[in-house]
């Protein structure tokens, strides 16, 4: 068999948020294009909170944005309320987070694929997946009495592996509420290895917005300033009317319904075998890990503009319905909230990511990729950059090209993939900035800068090309300007507030950003304009924060260099484990995630400090 | 790895019994080969590995290649890995003649191949097998090389591990303050921003609490601590040198009725208490215009200011020095008046002085009824020095002694000033100092700074600092520096 004689060059399994990512960019190499979704569920929905972004995932969804991605895109068109997360806490941990319409997020994402003449959307339920072991080797699909050929497969299945349900004692099969499963893991693929457990995520009760008394809680409206994601939509404001979001919280009667009914709780009583997400705890975690607490936040949220639905986000539940209506009618203003779909848990197989590439793709069958939830990760953004991740490489490796690896120094989708590749999951894997060493150098104002080379090493020419290319130009014209200096007649021409010490002469313009740190983007853009240079908001944000930021970047940088002479040194894991001088717990963990190198141990939950001096001082 | 042998029962002289150390073979039965038990029929006859109980000590023949018996000894073997170095040690007590140590160190090299141990290199593998960690290798360090009681006792809780107890607690600290600070953003929604912020500062302060109290410990000077000076002071004539000469029950420095006699710094080592001082003589302070004099004064005036214990000389028939004198009583920690017998003007200066609050004054008469210089010699004889406290009612005891009533002040004031648990460990001390530091300007910087990103960096940058004091990172130099220290055989 041929190239030409297969079907598809790229073909995707799963229409959700990592395939159509993967759709859309191995779509840019002009290659031809199969995205495989089942007839019942829409392209890119969100069927957990509809939202895009929040903490460190606003980041992944920019740098997409300025890697050629389509998140950004269609957040934008889609968002009913945008806020900029931790805006109080410094720029470099400042995420933007969007609620989305998510009937209008399936329907810009269907558009967008649709009008794309590279890929086409097949619908059906894939049962059998064989290799073809021709020169070049590739894939059968088969699917309802059809079958569908292709030389690179990217599977995102999401929860589908194997999926089971779990309302209270009601169990079923499936990948998410009134869809089907997909067949195992195993029975798809022999030759894949998978986790040995089992993961579990799980999502609330939908509410009739009707029957929520707002006027108990408060409101936060949607803040105008927050920026759109895509570089396309900067400055053009929303697409969309906006709503508001509003907070409530439980009570200790809330949690006293649950602990009461424990024994009926799938989680706890055993019935899920799954590990659920500890950084996204079902509220029966909260009852029974902090029984001491009682007051959590309730965020009721809005899942469209023409859905009577809203989505009391923190208290995702698997317990029996009437427990759900019992507990939910606790919280006030939902004292008479009537139950649309009842929340659940959900069970799936897991694929072990170790055994992928940092490209995604398989070490044991090649041409292979996985990229989403079926790689243990939570989060639409998790999944949308792996889809990125996947979808280009298998385009690259398609085309006889060089891998595409983003280093974990300059963005957080490389950290994630890194930490997927080579750390053992036992839990499912959300991003947040502390899992990133170089937390104040990947922020959200500077992915054009951080992935601009990233993406022009593609090339491919496209709009987002030329972007970037007009960021750089505005980017070198602007910086030289931080190291001008400033006269005191100057410094008042713009309204630079606070003192300013002039006594001797001049003083850096780099210096009075420093001093205006809280308006560190509206100074820099009104001396920039005095000097004759005209620079967009972002190449401005960008300079701005990373004058503010140098002197710590270059601190943290020397203090990490120092550390890293160690983390990259390799251990012995074997004679770690035969060494009497390692407790038992410590060689439990070695054992169970088998770091490679001193970073990795050090990284590691539970290893003693003893043991690291221990390790370190056999170097 | 080679197998080492060293004796670790110190050296050069000749001395009861000699222990001889062997770590690292793998096998003990070759080397049982010298060994030979006396058996209850008489004649003597080899011994089996199998017959050696672990840390059981046996007693046996020595015997050399010919099988001449060399020595009388008792041997305790110890496996690996439940000896000193973490690996096989075969422990050898040996009479203890340096030609018979060496001879039998010498048979073991040439005939198994075994290897002179480097300095501390015993204790080295005891620390790559963690059997002891980096403080307790410190401990060892310091417990081997005390001086003092103090010394040992710092050297033993080093040794033990409690040091290592307050360093996990300090490591576990800051992981804890790391967790709350990136708890304030990543996951503030979840956890509610106010108990996320009173979270973050309550741990904050501890970690601050917890450094102070590892720095309290560090606050001496450990030349204090080894070497305390006390520094005799005082105008020109007022009779320093003839207190320090009769101090030290010898003529060590020259006294004459000339003003200036004394221009530099003398120091002898002077023990009280069975603690080792260093008392220090200096020059007169006065205006002079010659240089020589004048460089003796600022030694003077430094030492004044640095030493340990400050002793001030005032000569009694001084009787305006209150007003006028150089240094000012209540700097110091003692003050003598000199020529006590000259009685007259004493009494106001004492009174003077009880108002200033230095209560313990001695007056000291050398000579009676004399006002010349008080001369070097002229101490002998004199078995009583009139020592007194100074007040309305002039008490004098025939009986107190000088030297034993300046012990008494100065080893109360050492005692105070070294708390028990005093960190003596240079390397900890530099390290703890820069944590210190690091702390003090982290906390400056959180009271200004509100970006929890710099937060985090930089408590990252003080966190390294700890990783390096519990010796998680430990740079090689200080590994070498440490080990340097030890002699061969520890």
């Amino acid at each position: 068999m041929s190239l030409a004689e297969y079907d598809y060059d790229i073909a995707i399994v799963g229409g959700g948020h990592a395939g159509l990512e993967a759709a859309w960019i191995s779509s840019q190499f002009k290659l031809r294009v199969a995205l495989v979704s089942m007839r019942d569920v829409p392209l890119g929905s969100t069927p957990c909170n509809p939202s895009i972004g929040g903490v460190g995932k606003g980041q992944v969804v920019r740098e997409l944005d300025a890697l050629g991605g389509l998140m950004g895109m269609v957040a934008d068109e889609a968002a009913i309320q945008c806020r900029t997360l931790n805006e109080s806490k410094g720029f470099a941990v400042q995420s933007t987070r969007f609620q989305v319409d998510k009937e209008e997020y399936s329907k810009i994402a269907t558009r967008y694929i649709g009008s794309n003449e590279y890929i086409e959307v097949v619908h059906g339920r894939v049962e059998k997946i064989n290799e073809i072991a021709g020169k070049p080797s590739g894939y059968l699909l088969y699917f309802g009495g059809k079958t569908l050929s292709c030389s690179r497969l990217i599977i995102t299945a999401g929860t589908f592996l194997n999926g089971k349900l779990h309302c209270g004692e009601e169990t079923a099969s499936g990948g998410r509420f009134d869809t089907e499963k997909s067949p195992g893991l195993s029975e798809l693929f022999g030759r894949i290895s998978k986790l040995p457990l089992r993961f579990k995520t799980g999502t609330p009760a939908r509410l009739n917005i009707n029957s929520v008394d707002f006027s108990k809680m408060q409101a936060q409206e949607s803040d105008d300033a927050t920026e759109n994601f895509s570089w396309r939509n900067y400055g053009k404001g929303r697409f969309l009317p906006q709503v508001a979001c509003h907070i409530t919280h439980t009570s200790e009667e809330t949690l006293g319904h649950i602990r009461s009914n424990k024994e009926r709780s799938p989680i706890f009583n055993g019935q899920i075998e799954g590990i659920g997400p500890r950084y996204c705890p079902s509220i029966e975690d909260k009852a029974f890990r902090y029984p001491d607490r009682h007051v959590h936040h309730v965020f009721v949220e809005p899942e469209g503009l023409n859905l009577n639905t809203v989505y009391p986000n923190g208290i995702s539940s698997s317990l029996p319905k009437e427990v759900q209506d019992d507990f939910i009618r606790t919280i006030p203003g939902l004292e008479n909230a009537k139950v649309e779909v009842y929340g659940y848990a959900v069970e799936y197989d897991v694929v072990d990511t170790q055994a992928l590439n940092l490209t995604l793709e398989s070490q044991e069958v090649p041409g292979l990729y996985f990229a989403g939830q079926i790689n243990g990760t939570s989060g639409y953004e998790e999944a949308a950059a792996q889809g990125y991740i996947a979808g280009v490489n298998a385009a690259l490796s398609f085309l006889g090209r060089d891998k595409f690896i983003l280093p974990r120094t300059e963005s957080y989708i490389g950290v994630m993939i890194e930490d997927l590749v080579f750390q053992k999951r036992d839990e499912p894997y959300r991003l947040f900035t502390a899992r990133s060493e170089d937390r104040l150098y990947i922020r959200e104002d500077n992915s054009t800068l951080r992935m601009g080379p990233f993406r022009k090493s593609l090339l491919l020419n496209e709009d987002v090309d030329e972007y970037i290319n007009e960021f750089f130009a505005e980017y070198e014209a602007l910086k030289p300007i931080v190291s001008e200096s400033l006269t005191k007649k100057a410094s008042e021409m713009f309204h630079v507030e606070q003192s300013i010490d002039f006594s001797g002469g001049g003083v850096l313009l780099g210096e009075v950003l420093k001093i205006n740190k809280k308006n560190v983007v509206g100074v820099l853009s009104s001396i920039s304009r005095s000097f004759g240079v005209d620079s967009s908001m972002e190449v401005l944000r960008t300079i701005a924060v990373e004058t503010l930021y140098g002197g710590y970047i270059k601190r943290g940088k020397a203090q990490a260099e120092k550390l890293l002479k160690y983390d990259n040194k390799k251990i012995n894991i074997k004679s770690l484990l035969n060494s009497h001088n390692v407790s038992f717990e410590c060689k439990s963990r070695i054992k169970e995630f088998a770091p490679v190198t001193f970073g990795q141990l050090r990284k590691l939950e539970g290893i003693r400090p003893a043991t690291l001096t221990y390790v370190a001082s056999k170097f | 790895m080679d197998t080492i042998i060293a004796c670790a029962s110190g050296g050069g002289s000749n001395y009861g019994v000699g222990l001889i150390r062997i770590s690292g073979f793998n096998v003990l039965e070759p080397l049982l080969e010298h060994f030979y038990r006396i058996s209850s029929s008489g004649p003597i006859e080899p011994i089996s590995a199998k017959s050696i109980k672990p840390r059981y000590q046996y007693f046996s023949k020595f015997l050399g290649d010919n099988k001449e018996v060399l020595d009388e000894v008792l041997f305790t073997f110890f496996p690996a890995p439940h000896s000193f170095t973490g690996e096989n040690v075969l422990e050898i007590s040996v009479h203890g003649n340096q030609i018979n140590i060496e001879r039998i160190i010498n048979l073991f090299i040439v005939k198994f191949g075994f290897r002179l141990s480097e300095p501390g290199e015993f204790t080295r593998r005891a620390f790559k097998n963690k059997k002891l960690s980096l403080s307790q290798v410190e401990g060892l360090d310091l417990f081997l090389n005390a001086e003092s009681a103090l010394a040992l006792k710092a050297g033993i809780k080093g040794l033990s591990g409690e040091v290592d107890r307050d360093y996990d607690q300090l490591y576990q600290c800051y992981l804890e303050l790391k967790a709350a600070v990136e708890i304030n953003f990543d996951f503030a929604e979840d956890v509610g921003e106010e108990r996320a912020i009173s979270n973050y500062l309550r741990l904050k302060n501890e970690l601050i609490k917890n450094i102070q109290s590892l720095y309290a410990k560090t606050e001496n000077s450990l030349s204090e601590f080894y070497d305390p000076e006390i520094v005799l002071i005082g105008k020109p004539n007022s009779g320093k040198s003839s207190v320090f000469n009769f101090l030290l029950k010898k003529s060590r420095s020259i006294v004459s009725e000339e003003l200036g006699t004394t221009r530099d710094y003398i120091s002898e080592n002077l023990f009280l208490d069975g603690k080792r001082f260093k008392l220090i003589d200096t020059a007169g302070i006065r205006e002079t215009s010659n240089k020589i004099e004048k460089a003796g004064i600022e030694v003077s005036m430094t030492k004044s200011q640095e030493s340990f214990f400050k002793v001030l000389i005032i000569d009694g028939r001084d009787s305006d020095y209150i007003e006028s004198g150089p240094i000012e009583p209540g700097a110091v920690d003692i003050v003598f008046i000199t020529r006590g017998h000259s009685a007259g003007p004493i009494e106001p200066i004492a009174k003077q002085l009880k108002v200033l609050g230095k209560v313990p004054i001695l007056l000291i008469d050398f000579i009676p009824n004399s006002s010349g210089p008080i001369e070097p010699d002229l101490y002998q004889g004199y078995e009583v020095i009139e020592v007194a406290p100074i007040g309305p009612e002039v008490k004098v005891s025939k009986n107190s002694k000088l030297n034993s009533l300046l012990a008494d002040s100065v080893v109360r004031k050492f005692k105070k000033s070294f708390q028990e648990d005093a960190n003596l460990v240079p390397r900890q001390r530099e390290k703890i100092k820069i944590i210190y530091e690091k702390c003090t300007e982290f906390q400056r910087l959180t009271s200004s700074e509100d970006d929890f990103a710099i937060i985090s960096s930089e408590l990252n940058i003080l966190g390294s600092e700890i990783e390096e004091l519990l010796g998680i990172t430990p740079p090689d130099e200080v590994l070498n520096y440490i080990f340097s220290n030890f002699c061969i055989g520890k």
